[in-house]
């Protein structure tokens, strides 16, 4: 791929490849917004090459997810995943709107692996293996991880749905 | 290949259309243009740079070069005209192995 040819594949994805540097920094848009510059730099420096193990979207997504969780660990902000997933301490979901209010709070309740899986799962339409690439994990796992993750998220729509009736009854 | 959904998905899959929704109307930044720099003419200023800065260097060092001489040398010849019982010396900045005489030579002379 020339560089010119990898410039305009970019730019193809670059509205996708913002919003999944979002979801891969807990949906801070500042941070994913300079995640996703240093992913950019490093495709069109050479120094993040496509070997075509994978197509190339999932290698654009393997390569911004790696680059945010050095970012995340740079700022300190990176939370143990084992300890996040008993913590569950983030905001009800009814928080700020412009930070995507309902479904960002409800996924931010869920543990990290669960919810990158259900996102690229079911938001940026990615199949089973192509997530376990982009994640650098087994299938077997990804497989796991998304179905304690849906009964999860379901379980936590439900919650939301009881709670907002009782409050317009 | 596209993941199925099960029954029990829909509800999830109707959650994350409906997120987005929501994110279509998202502010995203605009892709960051790569300024493009004209090589040709960063290799002329670099090269001038360098040319002229080669050229000074030479122009100084070429000011502050001086000969140096050893040591300064003065040479007192004396000489004694032995028949007009008179002495007389020269003074040259070249020594001369040619006008050198050695300090017997008078009895040389004489015998």
């Amino acid at each position: 791929m020339t560089k010119e040819d990898l410039e305009v594949f970019l730019k193809q994805h670059y509205r996708l490849s913002y919003l999944w540097a979002r979801q891969c920094c807990w949906f801070d848009s500042e941070m994913a917004r300079e995640v996703l510059h240093i992913a950019l730099l490093k495709i069109l420096e050479g120094k993040a090459r496509f070997a075509g193990q994978s197509t190339d979207k999932t290698w654009l997504f393997s390569v911004i997810r790696i680059t945010a969780l050095e970012q995340l660990r740079k700022s300190q902000k990176h939370v143990d995943l084992a300890e996040f997933s008993e913590l569950n301490n983030f905001p009800d979901g009814n928080e700020d709107s412009d930070s995507g209010g309902f479904h960002e709070g409800l996924l931010k309740k869920l543990p990290a692996r669960q919810r990158e899986v259900l996102l690229l799962v079911f938001y940026h339409d990615r199949t089973l293996e192509e997530t376990a690439r982009i994640l650098n994990i087994s299938p077997g796992a990804v497989s796991t991880h998304y179905d304690r993750g849906k009964k999860k998220l379901r379980e936590l729509i439900e919650k939301q749905k009881h709670h907002a009736d009782r409050i317009y009854q | 290949m596209q993941t199925e959904y099960t029954n029990n998905d829909f509800e999830i899959a109707g959650f994350f259309a409906s997120m987005r929704a929501r994110d279509l109307k998202r502010d995203v930044p605009e892709f960051p243009v790569r300024k493009k720099t004209n090589t040709m003419v960063l290799w002329t200023v670099v090269s001038g740079l360098a040319a002229s800065l080669l050229l000074g260097l030479f122009l100084i060092n070429h000011q502050n070069h001086e000969e140096i001489l050893l040591r300064d040398q003065i040479v007192f010849y004396l000489f004694e005209d032995t028949h007009h019982s008179t002495t007389y010396f020269e003074i040259s900045a070249e020594s001369s192995m040619d006008a050198w005489e050695p300090a017997t030579q008078f009895l040389l002379e004489e015998h």
